[in-house]
């Protein structure tokens, strides 16, 4: 019994803290440093539509953009990862940062 | 999604390795700024104060992307996980499609799960009004609820249709085109978004509306 009022408390006091934390947060930038930097991803490499759709299936869910003409697909099971959440690439003319 | 050009200079983004509300920080390696990747601001360094310019994106199916778009090329990497897949969104009330409108304007937010059940919903908080589109694929667009100073107000139609009420004009809720009424031809100015965790989301923009 003892054992059940104890965890009872901690699980409160971590909500607690957890909620706090959430409503604290404000515009003060006060970033924490937890991995070292990863080097910029650029020129990545790029498939047709149709070479993709052998690997790529069609539930996959992805960030689409398009600009001017041209289209591009990028998978999100691709993106997730702190190395590869921003990718420098260049679409329709125009520099861009794909990020996730 | 952001335009990299900063201010007549092109700029090339890394993980910076740092976290603010559990949530990305990018650093360029030409002014060594640091980057709120979801506020799309400089934070620390000599780019501070400036935005980023928001490209628009889409995140959907691969199935049906490229259905819209034949042409489209596709990032070429490995994969890092095997799911986000279209069954990730299995708890839509935990989900927000937010839109920041920039520095000093609200940021509106309408839940997954009211996307899902109304497909078309309308938003008006203080700035311009807005209509937010949920499509095949699972395709969540913003628009301005407006043509050439004229507000308007959609409601979904079937057929992945949505109407004015104002015209009763018809239109793409994917492209903002008007497709057949008497404002055709006309096409709705497309709002940058992100889908997003509700609670991070809110972390960022604790008194702004979230419409459920």
């Amino acid at each position: 019994m003892k054992f059940l009022f104890l965890s009872l408390f901690l699980s409160l006091f971590f909500l607690i803290f957890a909620v706090s934390t959430i409503a604290m947060a404000d515009s003060n930038f006060n970033p924490q440093q937890l991995l070292p930097p990863f080097d910029p991803i650029v020129d990545p490499d790029i498939a047709g539509s149709g070479e993709a759709s052998e690997w790529v299936e069609d539930d996959e869910l992805v960030l689409g953009v398009s600009i001017g003409d041209e289209a591009r697909a990028y998978p999100i099971n691709m993106l997730t990862q702190p190395t590869r959440e921003i990718i420098n690439d260049r679409l329709g003319g125009r520099d861009i940062a794909a990020t996730w | 999604m952001y335009a990299s050009q900063v201010e007549e200079r092109k700029l090339t983004f890394q993980v910076s390795g740092y976290l603010w509300q559990r949530s990305l920080v990018m650093r360029d390696i030409e002014t060594e700024t640091l980057w709120s990747h979801l506020l799309g601001r400089g934070m620390r360094g000599e780019l501070e104060g400036v935005e980023l310019k928001a490209v628009p994106s889409v995140m959907m199916t691969w199935g049906k992307w490229k259905k819209r778009h034949p042409q489209t090329t596709v990032l070429a990497m490995t994969r890092t996980v095997q799911h986000y897949r279209e069954r990730a969104w299995k708890n839509p009330e935990n989900y927000v499609y937010g839109i920041p409108l920039g520095v000093g304007q609200p940021a509106p937010a309408v839940t997954l799960e009211r996307l899902r059940r109304d497909r078309i919903v309308s938003v008006k908080v203080a700035g311009p009004d807005l209509v937010v589109t949920h499509g095949e694929g699972g395709a969540v667009r913003a628009f301005r609820a407006s043509v050439n100073g004229r507000e308007l107000d959609f409601a979904a139609r079937p057929a992945d249709r949505m109407t004015d009420r104002e015209t009763g004009t018809e239109w793409d809720p994917a492209t903002g085109e008007a497709l057949e009424g008497t404002l055709r031809g006309s096409r709705l100015d497309r709002v940058s978004g992100t889908m997003s965790y509700r609670a991070a989301w809110e972390a960022f923009h604790p008194d702004e509306t979230v419409l459920e």
